[in-house]
């Protein structure tokens, strides 16, 4: 049986930063995740690294905490952070006294910005309304949140660390008030499993309140529900906010070579089952075309939606879902409900994902009587690039190619590298919207990296492979058979991956009932479900 | 500079169907050439994230708009590529060959002042070796030979009272085959018009090809400024070189889209343009094209190439359509692709071998029909398919000239450019 | 024909794709001047143009003289198909499955696993995404559930690969029309394969020009039959289809305005007198006696009604069952009632009797009337 000390349940940026947090303090632990690394919200929100601008005005304490972990981020993991920088753009149709109210805040927190006049920020962003009054700049920045999960988790098992996925915890064995262990089942072979412990840590996210009823408690989480558009291509090189009380629909991150516009912001019963409307996506895209107009004939993409795991204790829980703190709550079930060894951590933002990490590691810490301070805040996720590596791949590959590899892959560019040298075929650009090539492709799926992927949606999350405009049409078939000729599926389960795979890319798409994309999702079912005779319930 | 708005849309049309790089008549010729789909609209949205993504083989792309024309959902592959290439960085003796090749109106110019020595000197093998070596032009070729230019509107006393229109020389009308341009004005009378030559220069195109936006906007600006009196009182402009007929249709309106006042000129002049032969068949159409053509005496068999400009008009194939007219003219539409030479492009020594095999099936095409001559309506496809093939190519405008019966001298014109004009035999069938 | 110059045309006709060039050779045959406009190619570069008729059978009004028209067409054209209505053969798929066909182009048509005991399936070293153990294995499964007993082995052959070049079916595709030392190097390469099996099933790679005799030759030396199997995009057997098509229809005297979509039809009192078609400098204006519209699934929006069906002879009418132009028709996946699998037959169908009743010819559709 297998034996740990402390187990983490959700393996999003939190569950992540924990299991580095506490491999840098040594302990050992092991991270339990249902899919996926980032399964959750995290691999489904905006991707937008604070800079505290949005909560300036109405939540200093929250805009402190972002500023703070916006410098950290971009310090130990440049490579997963793109310092786009931000603009919070005042229309001409919003409340000017928030102008003064926003740029005094800033400057009371201690957010570096800059008044621009409205030629200035169009020159900076040709694509803003002409009618602009003004904007003002501030550090914002874009993050990966996929390569900053698998950063973390990559790290921590290189220290000893250990990362499940398909894992989904379904019982947390308690005994006389104290866990003992977890119970969990292998969701892609349905074999159960048990890892005893002397701790187990919730960070399951929206699925939080679900985990804390295993272990007997409660943990009240209000499901709030935000959609994104992804648009083909960047429509701005920063991040543009609206300068007004935070709304629907007033921030656009430019995100790799796409964009994505957000949010909503809906309650939902819980995390699972989420859908989205085509009058959803019409009401994003008129708002955000307040503020983009290029937007009214961008192409959007795919649309998704997550949901924010918000803390709400009976006494706020009839405030609406922007209302509620987006501040975290630390739940100690020893001290509040008598449970010893479970420890809930909910609520807060991907940009403070390390500080709640650090908060809930701090308390864990106390409890086994380790002594090690966190030591997060400044050592690097990943080494310093590798030069020699990088110049070498450009020797091999076409510079977008070797670019978007090295920033997705760090120091092990040179495992791609050695690859390509022995193997040159494999030098091939398997996706072609996202510049990911076979040698990145046979990486991810090979045993060769910590955290193999195991289904093609993994290989995605590991590459951005299938993220493009053919959203995997092309793109997913060569997976699989790069899955098939590595042998990690027989040529039955390549198929029935490929299928599961095609279907979940079709739901994001199946929502958007405008411009070229319906095309391209038309193309797709009708080329394998009516061509290849493939998955012919689906292929109308 | 994201300014077209045009072109935001377009590139998100790309569905990936490859359309584009299966009638890319370099991904044929070329084994590593990555295509149009790669160098369009995938690297543009990289290139809109500022990822670097300068590669040379921009510089490979012939601007023929295959590509634009395969494309079922409208992306403007190949002026997305024509970007790239104006931000291309390049090494400094394509540089200064390409300063040349981008002005040929100025290399004209000061190749004309005293022709018989340029076009010596351009003859010499040891010249083309220099060139080569330092110019990285091609020794394989000969250079176009360069005459005094004299093209004038034709006297007011000779002419008829028709529809005014101005014809649009273009360089290599204008300092290469000013002959040819004389003919365009005799054809243009023959059918009720008033011609006259407008006064302009180089239209820009090989400015473009040649990645020099800059030299190609000021071409564009000077040319609308002076042709618009004659677009206001109503005249048509007619080109006779394909190249000049779509820039002039296309290109004006896109370097100008900045500058509002420009762009509205720019566009009027656009529509307004018609390519010679579109012009006869709009006046067969009114029932005005003369067809007192003299009887035939003998078969004239020929084969038509259409250069890529000319197709990408839209305007189909009037030439072919208005020569199968003429007596004892037998005529083929080769349908052969692209000839390879793309203006200046198989005049660099590194694009030769290309430009060769591009227009490998042409030339195939051509052995095998093993016509009189060629005709096609762009100089630098007739100088191609000559180099290509041995077979004389013309303009059709000569052809059809001859076929008038009129007491005017048959005209003769030989393509050969190896020295001066000679008269030698020429396709005609009165 | 008579030798004008004129953008007038007996009729117009809107659309590359199944549906267009049907309809072209329809109309050129009864002798009509025929122009045809689009804004591309069909959708060949994603399949073959294999036909599955579904629905309809012998009796289907006009159905078996419009199959028996294109396969007629296609053979003049070199890419002969070949089938009948009530005919049912499957053809492998690069995913290795059978796709269910009536019709099939005659370099696929043997594809069949009753047609075969010993089946090869030939990959081509570097040629990534077409993965011969795959398919050889998914193929073997599939044919035992048809009941069939072909045997399914993969092979892999080596082709020389020029520098630089990363192999791919449309690199292929272009040397075999272009280097007759390429077709001697294939033919070399599956030479030793072809001595033990009676099929060799590879990657859709003979020529995307080439017509029957560049194909059989090959077929001829090897002394087995060959089949090819469509990879994604761009797939060379649907890319020849369209090829060889048009090369026939220009012979046949059909003028093609190829690269250019429609912006507008031209129509006035219940009438089209042609169309405006997005040219450079300003729209080229061609006007015909009649329309004939085939220009795919979404393209509803050249119509002046947002929401339109169709009468039985074809002719968009709008939301009050008036007729939108009595001398516009249509044919193909613009019909949009038509399911996907029988895309195809719909669009020869329609195309067909489209084509006639541009040249008078009464000719009805009964099966897709939605009116
Ligand atoms: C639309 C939207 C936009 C957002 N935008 C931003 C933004 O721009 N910037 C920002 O800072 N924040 C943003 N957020 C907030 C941010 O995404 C979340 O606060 C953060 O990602 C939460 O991470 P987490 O790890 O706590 O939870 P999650 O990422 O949800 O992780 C929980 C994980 O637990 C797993 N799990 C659940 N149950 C089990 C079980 N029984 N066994 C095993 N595993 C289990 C789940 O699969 C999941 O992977 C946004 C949120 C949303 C919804
Ligand atoms: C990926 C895929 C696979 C398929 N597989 C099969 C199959 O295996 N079997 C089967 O039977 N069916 C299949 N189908 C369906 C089948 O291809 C279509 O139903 C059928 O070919 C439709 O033919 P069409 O001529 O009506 O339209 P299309 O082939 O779509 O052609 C439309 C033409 O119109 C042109 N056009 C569009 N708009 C304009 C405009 N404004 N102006 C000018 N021109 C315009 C386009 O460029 C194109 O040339 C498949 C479809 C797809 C997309
Ligand atoms: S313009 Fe011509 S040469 Fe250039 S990419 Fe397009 S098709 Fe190829
Ligand atoms: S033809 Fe057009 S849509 Fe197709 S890949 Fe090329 S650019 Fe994209």
């Amino acid at each position: 049986m297998e034996r740990t000390q402390v187990v983490i349940i959700g393996g999003g940026a939190t569950g992540a930063g924990i299991l580095w947090d506490l491999s840098l303090r040594q302990i050992p632990a092991v991270l339990l995740e249902q899919k996926d690394l980032a399964n959750g919200a995290t691999g489904r929100c905006h991707g937008l690294l604070h800079s505290g601008g949005r909560y300036a005005v109405k939540d200093a304490e929250a805009a402190k905490e972002c500023l703070e972990e916006n410098k950290i981020i971009k310090h130990i993991a440049p490579h997963c952070v793109e310092a786009t920088g931000g603009l919070f753009v005042k229309c001409h149709q919003d409340d000017p006294k928030f102008f003064d109210q926003w740029f005094d805040s800033c400057k009371h927190i201690g957010i570096s910005t800059k008044r621009l006049s409205a030629d200035e920020a169009l020159e900076l962003e040709p694509n803003l309304p002409p009618d602009i009054v003004g904007a003002f700049t501030c550090p914002d920045a874009h993050v990966d949140v996929f390569q900053l999960t698998l950063s973390n988790i990559e790290s921590a098992v290189a220290r000893g660390a250990k990362f499940k996925t398909y894992c989904q915890v379904n019982a947390i064995d308690i005994d006389h008030g104290k866990v003992k262990g977890v119970r969990y089942r292998d969701t892609l072979t349905g074999e159960q499993d048990y890892i005893s412990c002397d701790m187990v840590i919730n960070a399951a996210g929206g699925w939080a309140e679900k985990v804390a009823q295993m272990a007997g408690v409660e943990v009240p989480v209000r499901c709030d529900k935000g959609t994104l558009l992804v648009l083909n291509h960047r429509l701005s090189s920063r991040v543009i906010n609206r300068c007004r009380k935070p709304g629907d629909a007033d921030i656009l991150v430019p995100a790799g070579p796409v964009c994505i516009l957000g949010t909503s912001s809906i309650t939902v019963p819980g995390p699972e089952g989420l859908t989205v409307s085509p009058e959803e996506i019409q009401y994003l895209l008129r708002l955000g075309t307040e503020l983009v107009p290029a937007l009214a004939e961008a192409r959007v993409l795919r649309s998704f939606s997550g949901v924010r795991p918000l803390y709400a204790p009976k006494s706020v829980s009839g405030a609406g879902g922007r209302e509620i703190s987006r501040g975290f709550a630390l739940l100690d079930h020893e001290s509040i409900e008598n449970v010893k060894g479970f420890v809930s951590i909910v609520g807060g933002k991907l940009t403070t994902y390390r500080l709640m990490a650090k908060a809930v590691c701090d308390l864990v810490s106390k409890k086994l009587g380790v002594h090690e301070p966190c030591s997060t805040h400044e050592v690097l996720l990943r080494p310093r690039r590798d030069k020699a590596a990088f110049q070498t791949a450009l020797l091999l590959l076409a510079r977008p190619v070797a670019e978007k590899a090295e920033r997705r892959l760090g120091a092990n560019l040179v495992k791609i590298v050695k690859a390509i040298k022995e193997r040159p075929e494999l030098a091939e650009v398997v996706c072609e919207c996202e510049q990911v090539t076979r040698a990145e492709l046979e990486y991810v799926l090979g045993d060769e990296t910590l955290i193999p992927a195991k289904t093609i949606t993994d290989v995605g999350r590991r590459t951005r492979l299938g993220f493009g405009p053919c959203q995997g049409t092309f793109c997913g078939y060569r997976a699989m058979l790069a899955g098939f000729q590595m042998q990690r599926w027989s040529a039955a389960e390549a198929c029935a991956q490929f299928e599961q795979y095609l279907d979940e890319r079709w739901k994001g798409q199946s929502w958007i009932n405008q411009g070229k994309q319906v095309e391209q999702l038309y193309l797709s079912r009708d080329l394998f479900g009516v061509s290849y005779n493939f998955h012919e319930e689906e292929g109308r | 500079m994201r300014k077209d708005r045009k072109d935001e849309v377009s590139l998100d049309n790309c569905l990936k169907c490859t359309d584009c790089n299966t009638a890319c008549p370099v991904v044929t010729a070329h084994p590593a050439y990555p295509g149009p789909k790669r160098l369009g609209p995938e690297l543009e949205r990289m290139r809109r994230e500022g990822i670097e993504c300068d590669t040379e083989w921009v510089e490979y792309c012939l601007g023929c708009h295959r590509c634009d024309l395969a494309c079922p959902n409208q992306v403007n592959v190949s002026e997305l590529i024509a970007r790239a290439k104006a931000a291309h960085k390049k090494t400094p003796v394509r540089r200064l060959r390409d300063f040349w090749l981008a002005r040929p109106g100025l290399l004209g110019k000061l190749n004309t002042i005293v022709p018989e020595v340029t076009n010596f000197s351009l003859g010499l093998k040891p010249v083309r070796k220099l060139m080569s070596m330092f110019m990285k032009i091609t020794p394989e070729r000969k250079f176009p030979a360069y005459t005094k230019p004299d093209l004038r509107t034709p006297n007011v006393v000779a002419m008829n009272k028709g529809e005014r229109v101005v014809f649009f020389p273009g360089c290599f009308i204008q300092y290469n085959q000013p002959e040819l341009g004389r003919r365009v004005l005799e054809l243009l009378e023959l059918n009720g018009f008033q011609p006259e030559v407008a006064s302009t220069g180089c239209c820009g195109v090989p400015s473009l090809a040649n990645g020099n936006s800059e030299e190609a906007y000021k071409r564009a600006t000077a040319n609308v400024n002076s042709m618009m009196e004659a677009v206001n009182s109503g005249a048509r402009i007619v080109t006779a070189c394909s190249s000049c007929g779509h820039m002039l249709k296309t290109g004006f309106a896109h370097l100008l889209e900045d500058d509002p006042d420009l762009a509205t000129k720019a566009a009027k002049i656009a529509a307004n343009t018609y390519d010679l032969a579109e012009l006869l068949v709009a006046q067969q159409d009114a029932g005005k094209f003369n067809t007192r053509f003299a009887p035939a005496t003998a078969t004239l068999k020929l084969a038509y190439h259409a250069p890529c400009h000319q197709k990408s008009q839209g305007i189909g194939r009037p030439w072919y359509h208005l020569l199968r007219q003429v007596p004892g003219v037998e005529i083929e539409d080769l349908n052969a692709g692209c000839c390879g030479m793309s203006g200046t492009f198989g005049f660099k020594e590194e694009k030769y071998p290309v430009s060769m095999e591009v227009g490998g099936e042409l030339f195939a095409a051509i052995s095998a029909t093993a016509p009189q001559a060629v005709v096609t309506e762009c100089a630098t496809c007739q100088m191609q398919i000559e180099h290509g093939t041995g077979f004389k190519a013309v303009h059709p405008a000569i052809v059809l000239l001859n076929a008038y019966a009129t007491d005017a001298k048959q005209y003769s014109f030989t393509a050969d450019t190896s020295g001066k004009p000679k008269d030698d035999n020429m396709p005609s069938c009165a | 024909m008579s030798n004008v110059a004129s953008n007038h045309f007996d009729v117009i006709i809107a659309g590359a794709g199944v549906a267009g060039l049907t309809s072209a050779a329809a109309a050129a045959s009864r002798g009509l001047r025929v122009a045809l406009v689009s804004s591309g190619p069909g959708t060949f570069v994603f399949g073959a143009g294999c036909v599955e008729i579904q629905n309809m059978n012998s009796k289907t009004p006009s159905l078996a003289e419009a199959i028996a028209f294109f396969c007629k067409l296609t053979d003049l054209a070199g890419c002969g198909f070949y089938g009948a209505i009530d005919e049912h053969r499957y053809i492998p798929t690069i995913l290795g499955s059978f796709q269910a066909v009536s019709l099939a182009p005659f370099y696929m048509w043997n594809g069949d696993p009753s047609a075969s005991n010993e089946v090869a399936v030939v990959g081509i070293k570097g040629l990534s995404s077409f993965n011969s153990q795959f398919i050889a294995e998914r193929l073997a499964t599939h044919a035992s559930d048809l009941g069939q007993s072909a045997a399914y082995v993969a092979k892999e052959i080596a082709l020389s690969v020029e520098p630089g070049a990363i192999p791919g079916t449309l690199r292929f595709g272009h040397r075999y029309d272009r280097e007759p030392r390429f077709r001697e190097e294939l033919r070399n390469a599956l030479k030793p394969i072809a001595s033990n099996v009676d099929l060799i099933a590879l990657p859709g790679i003979l020529g995307l020009k080439s017509g029957r005799k560049e194909i059989e030759w090959l077929e001829r030396e090897l002394g087995c039959m060959i089949c090819e199997i469509p990879t994604l995009p761009p797939s060379i057997p649907g890319l020849r289809l369209f090829n060889r098509l048009e090369v026939h229809l220009r012979k046949i005297g059909v003028e093609f305005f190829l690269g250019f979509p429609i912006q507008q039809l031209l129509i006035k009192e219940g009438r089209c007198k042609g169309v405006l078609l997005e040219t450079p400098g300003r729209p080229q204006k061609i006007t015909s006696e009649t329309l004939i519209l085939a220009t795919g699934q979404f393209s509803g929006k050249l119509l002046p009604t947002p929401s339109f069906s169709f009468t039985t002879d074809l002719r968009p009418v709008d939301s009050t069952g008036a007729v939108i132009a009595d001398n516009i028709f249509a044919a193909g996946a613009i019909l949009q009632n038509t399911p996907a699998h029988a895309g195809n037959a719909i669009a020869i169908l329609t195309g067909y009797v489209c084509g006639m009743a541009a040249a008078g010819v009464g000719a009805q559709y009964a099966q897709g009337s939605q009116g």
